[in-house]
This record gives C-alpha cells, sequence and structure tokens, in this order.
C-alpha cells in the first residue's frame, strides 16, 4: 500500500469511517495510483491538490460520501461560550457604569428616585452636609454626591469595563465569523477547500 | 494576470461535477478512467483538486449509480454510470452552462467570435 492510502487510511480510522467503506475508498484509490503509474502519469495529476494533503483529502471524501459530518464545533460549546462571552459583556458593562457613577455623580435612576424624594425628606430630616448646596439655591446638588475619594476607583472600574468591553468584542468578532464560514469542503458542489 | 489561476480553479468548481456527469454519460467508467477522459476533451486537473470527493458527493445524492466490476487485467474497480436523476440533472446543467456562457460571452464582447474568427 502506498504512503498516500496510508496516511488515507488513518484519517478515515481516526474519524470513524467504517471498515468496510474505508476499505472500497483504499482499493479504488490504490488501483487508480497503480495504473496511472504504470502509464507514467504522475500521482499528483490524478489526485490534483490533494496528493499535497493526504488527511485533507481522506477527510473530504469522507464527508462528501456521507460518512462524517465536516467539522463543526459542538452546540453545548457554542452555547457555553455564547454564554459566558455574554455575561463578561454585562459584568464588563457594569465595570462601566459604576465607574461613571463614582466619576460623575450617582447613576441617573438614583437621581429621579432621590429628586422624587428630596420635598418630603427636607421636610423630614435635615440633609447631612454633604448633600447641601453651598451656594444655597437648591437643597441638593446631585453632581455632588459622591465623595471625591471614590473618584480614582471610579476611573479604574471605568478603564477595566472599557478594556473587558473591548477584549470581549476582540474575542467575539472572528469566532462569530468562523461560526458561518467554511467547514472543510465546498457545500455546493462537494469540492475540497484545497481545490 | 494574477488572480488567473484562481478563477480557473473557481471556474472549474463550479461545473466539474457537470463535466463528470458528462464524461460518465457515454460509458460507466472507474475513477482514473475519468481523470482520463477529463485529459482527452482538453480538461487537465493537474495543479486542481480531486475527483474523488466529488464523485462520493454524486453517488450520495443519487446521481450517479455504482457497480463494482473487474476491469480489463486489473483489480475489480468501482464503475460509476449516470442514474436517471443525474441525466436530468446533465441536461438542466448543461442549459445553466450555455446560458451562462452566452450572457458572459454578450458581456465581454465576445459573441459571435468563433464565427469571425
Amino acid at each position: 500500500m502506498s504512503s498516500f492510502v496510508e496516511q488515507c487510511r488513518k484519517e478515515w480510522s481516526r474519524l470513524g469511517v467504517p471498515e468496510a467503506e474505508a476499505n472500497e475508498m483504499a482499493a479504488d484509490l490504490e488501483a487508480d495510483l497503480a495504473e496511472a503509474k504504470m502509464e507514467g502519469v504522475s500521482a499528483e495529476e490524478v489526485l490534483g491538490n490533494g496528493y499535497f494533503d493526504p488527511r485533507s483529502f481522506a477527510a473530504s471524501w469522507a464527508a462528501a460520501r456521507g460518512f462524517v459530518r465536516p467539522a463543526r464545533p459542538a452546540r453545548g460549546t457554542i452555547q457555553v461560550r455564547t454564554l459566558a462571552l455574554a455575561l463578561g459583556a454585562v459584568i464588563a458593562a457594569a465595570f462601566v457604569a459604576l465607574g461613571l457613577a463614582f466619576l460623575f455623580g450617582t447613576p441617573v435612576i438614583n437621581r429621579s428616585m432621590s429628586a422624587a424624594a428630596a420635598p418630603f425628606a427636607l421636610h423630614r430630616h435635615p440633609l447631612p452636609p454633604l448633600f447641601v448646596n453651598p451656594s444655597g439655591r437648591h437643597p441638593v446638588d446631585f453632581g455632588t454626591m459622591v465623595p471625591p475619594s471614590l473618584q480614582p476607583a471610579g476611573l479604574v472600574l471605568l478603564l477595566l469595563g472599557l478594556g473587558g468591553l473591548g477584549a470581549i468584542l476582540w474575542i467575539w468578532r472572528p469566532w462569530s465569523q468562523r461560526r458561518g464560514g467554511p467547514s472543510g469542503f465546498d457545500q455546493n458542489v462537494g469540492m475540497p477547500n484545497f481545490l | 494576470m494574477a488572480v488567473s489561476g484562481g478563477r480557473r480553479t473557481q471556474l472549474l468548481r463550479g461545473v466539474l461535477d457537470l463535466c463528470l456527469l458528462a464524461v460518465m454519460g457515454d460509458d460507466p467508467a472507474y475513477g482514473y478512467e475519468m481523470t482520463k477522459r477529463l485529459g482527452e476533451r482538453g480538461l487537465s486537473i493537474v495543479g486542481e483538486g480531486s475527483i474523488y470527493p466529488l464523485l462520493g458527493r454524486l453517488e450520495r445524492d443519487g446521481l450517479v449509480d455504482t457497480q463494482r466490476a473487474a476491469s480489463n487485467g486489473g483489480p475489480p474497480r468501482k464503475y460509476y454510470r449516470l442514474s436517471r436523476q443525474g441525466r436530468q440533472a446533465l441536461e438542466a446543467g448543461t442549459r445553466e452552462w450555455r446560458a451562462t456562457r452566452d450572457a458572459v460571452d454578450a458581456v465581454l464582447g465576445l459573441e459571435g467570435a468563433e464565427v469571425l474568427a
């Protein structure tokens, strides 16, 4: 058996191609290559570019005959990876939101809640100095509700969050493109990609 | 032109299944025999892909029937012949090829060029 056919056999065995079919393909290939050699025709002329890549050639042939599915990530793997990326994006977004809040004041939702509650609170309890606007025009200056000591932490959180979002985008883009990409051989005509 | 090799590959990829159906339409043939018939008609696949995966797909799609039979003095070979479905696919594919070729010829200004030459 030629070295090329031997390598094909190994690949078919690895892919789980039924032995009877693997034997049949190997016998056909062996006979064709032997006949070509007798006629002075090179293996490359018979096999095209497949001659230089026995494993891909064998995998393409087996897939075309329906013995193996074209290689794709398992469904479970896709779901776990998608969930992990989504969770990472949510955490990174939360870091960004916290960082912004620490740097520039309370989040909008807290502002409106505090604003709604402020008139009632004013009547019942005197505000601590932190919440009193020095100008005296407004009882509460929401832009200064976060102590300045938290601003460095806010900057760190903001940078971490933005970095995390960038990293997730960087991971997600090529991966999502690969998911819909070619899968070992041309789906339309069954020719291997190395054609 | 730098892309000419790649273009030939792409063109072949689109019609090689049709060519295989055509060469086995004459007589049943085994793999290497089909490569030779393609070569005799001027279509060499040197530097291109193999026909074996394509034959596998044609078989899986029911476009060819196969039979193992003794070859001339050699070991038994797998012979491929057109099935009824394959013959219909060949006829439909030939019509599509002619229509596409004529349209491209018209765009490239090659319409009637053979007659003039």
